[in-house]
């Protein structure tokens, strides 16, 4: 499956560098992550807790190993999970580009999907994981907000201005636009709208954007992904 | 979430009681704490319809509820239809006749389908029981003796003479309106 | 034969207890103190194990025992080769066959690697979610050429390489033919996978009683009696010690026939090792990996034809797919190779295949058994044929028929039973006729035109088959009439919905002059029947049929002889009547067949030396070749351009099978044949990644076909008897689906002949369809195919 995209975080690259591979951030990010420590120069552990569709949520292994560092432009990644209803394997390339609205990010995933998960989720694949990359970009971004004191313009109503393609605001990777918007009803509308328009303190240093899905140890975010994903699966 | 929940029900007219885990499937109670096995499996995720009961009347998939679920309602198996050694039901008598089943494993999910359809459709037509038992999967038949079971189920339900027996020939001249021969 | 009850469509007997939820399947099995067994399945196609930790399983509630290959010990071994190679000049066969739990290496996505044990299968799942298999992924060979390329990884390492088989047969001299060739016809098709799809999964559940040192298992499995041998070998024990029962069974279509699963030699030595009985029942989504499946060829096959269409000469090469392992020998491609010669006459034929392992779940026969590939290959190459040299599908058919003088018709190849493929009888034409007019052949042309005039595009498809039935080695029956006057018939296969209870209950009430309820049938329990090889390849009524028959026949001698005696009278004038032997002319005396069975068993007093006791007899029919059967089916498909949805509109099946025992049950086979035909022409296939993950396991996405999608079969029967059997019978089961393929993309050719559309693929399902047609120009010129009548 291939999964690409771009997302513009409103940061300069290098805040932007930095914190993409500080685990603190990371794991705030990831919808379902319960863990994330680095191991070494590059390399990260963690346990992420997803379900897919008919496929009830369990624990996942999670190891990524960062290859090629070019700072503060580019870097490869390869991420493997594994878990008892199958694994994931893959690699990705990330490229950031400076722009006036902040730094544009380009991803471009190929991961390999197996077991359990492959056999009766592969409707859902694709979608869930545009879903979750949206979500976690989304997260990721308003962390780093957080922790660059950036102040969110209501007017915008957004705290990751989407590039490329988006609907309504919001942004969707690779193809069927209407799918995502379909399949997130629940923030439904402009990307980050509900979680940011009542932000008008973006100073504070509020942990905890309301409504924000990747929360750590929350179960709350397995039952968002199952609420959000369309009905009519088996 | 507590490690047992007591769940009583009627089944097939007698009540009962039992305590389980609540994950239990309804399947699996009906199967094997009840001892009641003429509800079959065939899939677990709800397609293949071999293991549908009636829950207060009404067809649904044992394998997609919960046993707790059925808790202070009633259940109708296929066991329900006819004593063991008494008369079969009109409609157990049309599969007979008309040769509707030849494995059996997905006979009882049919029978439990149709009889609340029957109970509705006195007088379907064959596209009708068609779509009725389009939830139903069976891999022996092809379906055509099923279907024709049921048309000669729903002829004995309305007091047909055994003479007026639907012909169940497939005409063999093209007919373009109406798509199917 | 009086044909009171054979050739009548007798109602089933078996039907009572099936309709009213009283039969017992295997999962409906319940013993005091069983325990559930779940295992832990490969993630990977092929991977090497590093290591397995099952110590957080071990310790999760109700867990009993958890077993690796390594706590196998002496009982880990490859399963034996069920079907050897046939003894073809010049064959290359390598043998690799399934593990009880992968050891070291798994090589497809599902193969076992731990087995759990528990109180309850929800426990032993729990504790399944807990094993950790660490295992290193190899590359997995997937795509049938690149398994044969020399840089592939060698999914079985001894071998050396991927190949498992490579047999060449032929007849005639195919350069010739094809050098003085009008037309020469050069395509490549395809054929996927499909899965059996019988609504009851596999089940094994095993007791073992200590105090009496046996036994039992029940078994969902079309093989009871192979099963019981090779358990017992494998086990220790004693043949007899060991009892399999394949009680009511839901639907075999020949994944069932595979035998020595992993999970049916592990459920009964579990059982031995815990002292306490075991069950475990397969899921549906298990199905999709742990039981076999077929069927992926890729043919490149060409006919060479003279100038009226008459074929001169057929090369097919292909490449089969055996899946990870080669337990059945070459039975399935061996099929194909062979069903390919169809109905006609080949002066010329080159047929070559390579098997090969892939990454993929085990090929075995499934319904059909490869012969529709064949078939698939001879028919497109045919109907192709027909357009270059100008004349329609029925006429190049009608041109290219053996004939009867050509009978019997020897092939001088070997078929799957190891035999020349000789075709003992046959009668093509007529069928082909009879087809053609039940379809509305003639009236074609208007009746498209006027559905065109609607919007609406219609095509018409015809094809033709032969299909070896009835094959050996053997099977046995035993008749016994009882004191109180009813007969039990026993023998060694197995009944997944044939209707055996009924079929062999007709044969021998026939026999006997007995009401077929009088006659109790009991299959698939080893001790009720010893020897016996199963119910495959559309064999069980010709087989066991004439073994019942031949059975009943010396029963019905013997109790002419008792009767004669105690009535006093030459046996000449003793007929048998109503379930009583008496003397012709006087009704009167007369004695029941339960008399003369108590009085032909005495307790006291001598017996005349020679004789035996009671009114039983066993007999056993094992043919030296199979008997032909043969078909013509024809198909009308309405087809929408936008959507590629196609619909079957009608369907004909023209069938010979030799005399028939049941009508009733014989359409009953053709129609659930046709609708596995047309899923695997339409709506079901398995999709596989390059990594050799299975995309679409479960019946969500695996799609069988549902009563909206089949349509009607309209059916004749025509009777040329076997000469193999004493009742002239020719199998029936496989017949429904063979051609299915082939006839529906003839007629999708002839619904878009406004397309430059070849269908070489099967199946073709809609988004297939749709890429299809995207793809394919539009004719400018008329479609050669409109040479239709």
């Amino acid at each position: 499956m291939i999964l690409d995209g771009e997302f513009t975080f409103r940061a300069d690259r290098r805040s932007v560098w930095v914190l993409l591979q500080d685990p603190d951030v990371l794991v705030k990010a990831m919808p379902g992550a319960q863990r994330l420590v680095q191991t070494g120069d590059g390399t990260y552990e963690g346990h992420i807790r997803i379900g897919v569709g008919p496929v009830t949520a369990a624990s996942w292994t999670l190891t990524v190993a960062l290859h090629d560092r070019e700072e503060p432009a580019s870097y490869g990644m390869k991420v493997e999970s594994k878990g008892p209803l199958g694994f994931t394997r893959g690699s990705a390339s990330v490229e950031l580009l400076d722009e006036p609205a902040g730094t544009r990010m380009k991803y471009r995933a190929d991961m390999q999907i197996g077991g359990k998960v492959a056999g009766i989720g592969q409707r859902l694949l694709d979608q869930v994981a545009r879903m979750l990359t949206r979500q976690g970009l989304e997260a990721l971004s308003r962390e780093m907000e957080a922790r660059l004191s950036l102040s969110v313009g209501s007017a915008s109503a957004s705290v990751g201005v989407a590039t490329a393609p988006t609907l309504d605001g919001e942004l969707v990777t690779g193809g069927e636009s209407e799918d995502a918007a379909e399949a997130n009803p629940e923030s439904g509308g402009p990307a980050g709208a509900t979680s940011s328009s009542g932000d008008d303190d973006g100073a504070s240093t509020e942990p905890e954007p309301p409504l924000a899905p990747g929360m750590p140890d929350e179960p709350a975010v397995v039952e968002d992904l199952d609420q959000e994903l369309p009905p009519g699966t088996v | 979430m507590p490690s047992s929940v007591e769940v009583s029900t009627t089944v097939n007219g007698e009540a009962c009681s039992r305590t389980v885990e609540p994950r239990l499937l309804l399947s699996d109670f009906i199967r094997h704490e009840l001892g009641l096995t003429g509800t079959h499996v065939g899939c677990e995720h709800g397609v293949c319809g071999a293991c549908t009961v009636l829950l207060d009347g009404q067809p649904v998939r044992s394998c997609l509820l919960f046993a707790v679920q059925a808790d202070g309602h009633a259940l109708e198996t296929v066991e329900g239809l006819a004593p063991a050694d008494g008369p079969l039901h009109v409609l157990q008598e049309a599969f007979r006749d008309a040769h509707g089943l030849q494995c059996g494993f997905c006979t009882p999910g049919f029978l439990m389908t149709l009889v609340p359809f029957l109970a509705e459709n006195p007088a379907p037509g064959e596209d009708e029981v068609r779509l009725a038992i389009s939830g139903n999967l069976c891999r022996c038949t092809g379906y055509a003796k099923i279907v024709d079971a049921v048309l000669l189920a729903a002829e004995r339900m309305r007091g047909a003479k055994a003479g007026d027996l639907l012909s169940i020939e497939p005409d063999p001249a093209p007919a373009l309106a109406g798509g199917t021969a | 034969m009086s044909g009171r009850y054979v050739g009548q469509s007798v109602l089933r007997n078996e039907d009572r207890r099936l309709l009213t939820g009283h039969a017992l399947f295997v999962d409906d099995v319940r013993l005091e103190g069983m325990l559930h067994a779940a295992f832990v399945r490969s993630d990977h196609a092929h991977a090497e194990i590093r290591s397995i930790d099952v110590s957080a399983a071990l310790e999760k509630p109700g867990v009993v025992a958890v077993y690796t290959a390594e706590d196998l010990g002496d009982y880990w071994r490859p399963g034996p080769l069920l079907v050897p190679p046939p003894p073809i000049e010049g064959i290359v066969f390598n043998q690799a066959t399934q593990v009880p739990l992968a050891k070291g290496r798994v090589r497809h996505a599902g193969e076992a690697v731990v087995m759990v044990v528990a109180e309850s299968r929800y426990l032993a799942e729990d504790a399944a979610a807990e094993i950790f298999v660490d295992a290193e992924p190899l590359e997995a060979v997937v795509d049938l050429e690149r398994a044969l390329e020399p840089d592939a990884t060698v999914i079985h390492p001894q071998l050396g390489t991927n190949l498992a088989a490579h047999v060449v047969q032929r007849h005639g001299d195919y350069d010739d033919a094809k050098a003085r060739a009008a037309h020469v016809v050069t395509r490549r098709f395809h054929y996927d996978r499909g899965i059996g799809g019988a609504i009851e999964n596999r089940a094994v559940v095993a007791r073992w009683d200590e105090q009496a040192q046996e036994l039992t298992v029940w078994d969902t499995t079309q093989a009871p009696i192979p099963i019981r041998n090779g358990l017992a070998g494998m086990l220790g024990l004693m043949q007899s010690q060991v009892r399999v029962i394949a009680p009511f069974v839901g639907g075999g279509f020949g994944p069932k026939i595979m035998m020595f699963y992993p999970e049916e030699v592990l459920v009964p030595w579990v059982a031995m090792q815990l002292g306490r009985p075991v069950k475990w029942c397969e899921d549906r989504q298990e199905n999709f990996f742990a039981t076999t499946q077929e069927r992926a060829q890729v043919h490149d096959a060409e006919m060479a034809v003279d100038a009226d269409g008459r074929i001169l000469g057929v090369r097919d090469t292909f490449i089969h797919d055996c899946g990870a392992y080669d337990p059945y020998g070459l039975t399935v491609p061996i099929n194909s190779q062979c069903t390919l010669l169809g109905p006609y006459d080949v002066p010329s034929y080159e047929g070559e295949f390579r098997a090969v392992f892939t990454n993929r779940t085990t090929v075995t026969p499934v319904r059909g058994a490869g012969r529709q590939h064949g078939v698939f290959v001879m028919e497109r190459l045919l109907d192709l044929a027909a357009r270059l040299v100008g004349i329609d599908a029925a006429e190049i058919r009608r041109r290219n028929y053996l004939v009867q003088d050509d009978f019997p018709h020897d092939h001088k190849i070997l078929f799957q039973d190891f035999q020349p493929l000789v075709y003992d009888s046959g009668n093509y034409r007529p069928a082909l006729e009879t087809a053609l007019e039940l379809i509305g052949w003639t009236g074609w042309a208007e009746e498209k035109r006027r559905a065109a005039d609607e919007g609406r595009r219609l095509g018409i498809g015809v094809v033709s088959y032969v299909e070896g039935t009835g094959i050996g080695p053997y099977e046995g029956a035993r008749v016994t009439v009882e004191p109180n006057g009813r007969v039990r018939v026993a023998t060694g296969l197995g009944t997944q919905g044939q209707g055996h209870y009924t079929a062999f209950a007709q044969i021998v009430a026939e026999a006997l002059d007995v009401d077929v309820a009088d006659v109790l049938v009991t299959t698939g329990d080893t001790r009720e029947f010893n020897w016996g090889t199963g119910t495959f390849a559309s064999r069980g009524a010709v087989v066991a049929g004439s073994a019942c028959h031949a059975a009943a026949q010396q029963v019905r001698e013997k109790a002419v002889g008792v009767a004669a005696r105690l009535l006093n009278v030459p046996e000449s004038e003793v007929e048998l009547a109503a379930g009583c032997a008496r003397v012709r002319g006087e009704p009167e005396r007369s004695l029941t067949l339960g008399e003369l069975a108590m009085r032909a068993n005495p307790l006291r007093g001598g017996v005349t030396p020679g004789t035996e006791p009671g009114l039983e007899c066993t007999a056993y029919f094992g043919p030296d070749r199979g008997s032909t059967a043969s078909g013509v089916h024809a198909v009308v498909v309405e087809v929408d351009a936008e959507t590629a949805m196609a619909k079957f509109l009608r369907y004909v099946v023209v069938h010979d099978c030799g005399k028939l025992i049941n009508p009733m049950l014989v359409e009953g086979q053709v129609e659930g044949g046709v609708a596995h035909g047309i899923g695997n022409a339409f709506f079901e296939q398995l999709v596989y990644d390059e990594q050799g993950q299975l995309m679409n396991a479960s019946f969500a996405d695996y799609l069988l076909p549902t009563s909206l999608d089949v349509p009607r079969v309209g059916m004749a029967h025509r009777e040329t008897p076997a000469p193999m059997n004493a009742l002239g019978l020719k199998g029936v089961g496989e017949a429904g689906c063979i051609p299915t393929g082939a006839a529906f993309a003839q007629a999708l050719e002839d619904a878009l002949d406004d397309y430059e559309l070849e269908v070489r693929e099967i199946p073709l399902s809609p988004n297939r369809l749709f890429e299809l047609l995207r793809d394919a120009p539009r004719r400018t010129s008329p479609a050669l195919s409109e040479t239709h009548a």
